[in-house]
């Protein structure tokens, strides 16, 4: 009996590793939450990342492209922090996000480097193909990683990001800290 | 022929009700009446709880299907901000990538 038990736990933890992508970060960001004037916490996966894609899949004005993106994903999880004053973070508090990155799998595609400035985009291989997508937007007053677990086209991903083929935007944020809340700078700046 | 007469006679022969007649037959018809009745009055019970039985998950399965619509519109919103997002930084990226340098940058 206790054999049985063993083996059904040992499944069970297994399944839970088998089901837990490599291209997933944790994200550890609380410190930098803290120091934050504005939040915005996204967390998809499972049921609900289930839900958003079956009602994308069927909205008029989004493009096949698009819709075949969303289809293939498997969570998605992004952290914006906005700050109301310049340097309030260092470089270091990303570190925790970085060095997930430097584990087996992860490549880094684009690093671009403007100080204080920076933006990294690193992949995730798996089977020689794209599994997994992670964006590193370090600004003065800005703060912004997501990361995309499952398969990722760029070209499709970089025209949605251009708003191409896509129904008016509402703002969503959740998990919103009740601080003072600063406008959103505007995209590029 | 004659004992069929008198048969007859005996059956068509007139009877004087009992005095508590009247009140005999009332009281059955009100015992029927009344059995009648609660058969009635229980199925209309009956009929009035699965009434509001049925409302009550009609009800329910409306205010799931009402929250499953939110579920989703929000997870989808989000889902194409969070995308939009990556998007647009990648695009940032990909730009300063293939920017040419110029010739400030290239200056020590």
């Amino acid at each position: 009996m206790k054999t049985v038990r063993l083996l059904s736990m040992m499944v069970v933890l297994c399944s839970g590793l088998w089901a837990q992508s490599g291209a997933q970060l944790k994200m550890d960001l609380d410190h930098l939450e803290k120091k934050a004037d504005e939040v915005v916490k996204v967390n998809l996966e499972g049921e609900s990342l289930g839900l958003g894609q079956k009602l994308l899949a069927v909205r008029d004005g989004v493009t096949s492209p698009v819709k075949e993106l969303v289809k293939g994903l498997k969570g998605i999880y992004m952290r914006r922090f906005w700050f109301r004053s310049k340097d309030s973070y260092e470089r270091e508090d990303a570190d925790g996000i970085r060095k997930q990155m430097s584990g087996p799998g992860w490549v880094p595609m684009i690093d671009v480097r403007k100080k204080p400035d920076g933006l990294t985009v690193y992949s995730y291989m798996e089977n020689e193909k794209v599994a997994g997508v992670t964006v590193l937007s370090e600004q003065a007053q800005e703060f912004t990683v997501v990361n995309i677990v499952g398969p990722v086209d760029l070209e499709t991903l970089i025209n949605l990001g251009n708003q191409l083929g896509l129904p008016p935007m509402k703002i969503a944020t959740t998990e919103l800290p009740q601080k003072t809340t600063l406008p959103p700078p505007a995209p590029g700046k | 022929m004659d004992r069929m007469e008198d048969e007859l006679r005996q059956i068509y022969r007139r009877h004087t009700p009992s005095p508590d007649f009247t009140e005999r037959v009332m009281g059955q018809v009100r015992a029927e009446a009344k059995r009648k009745f609660i058969p009635f009055r229980w199925a209309a019970v009956g009929a009035l709880a699965a009434s509001l039985t049925v409302a009550f998950f009609v009800g329910r399965q409306q205010q799931k299907q009402q929250r499953l619509q939110q579920e989703a519109e929000l997870a989808e919103t989000q889902l194409l901000e969070s995308l939009q997002v990556a998007g647009f930084k990648i695009g940032q990226a990909r730009e300063a990538v293939l920017r040419p340098i110029s010739q400030e940058e290239v200056r020590p």
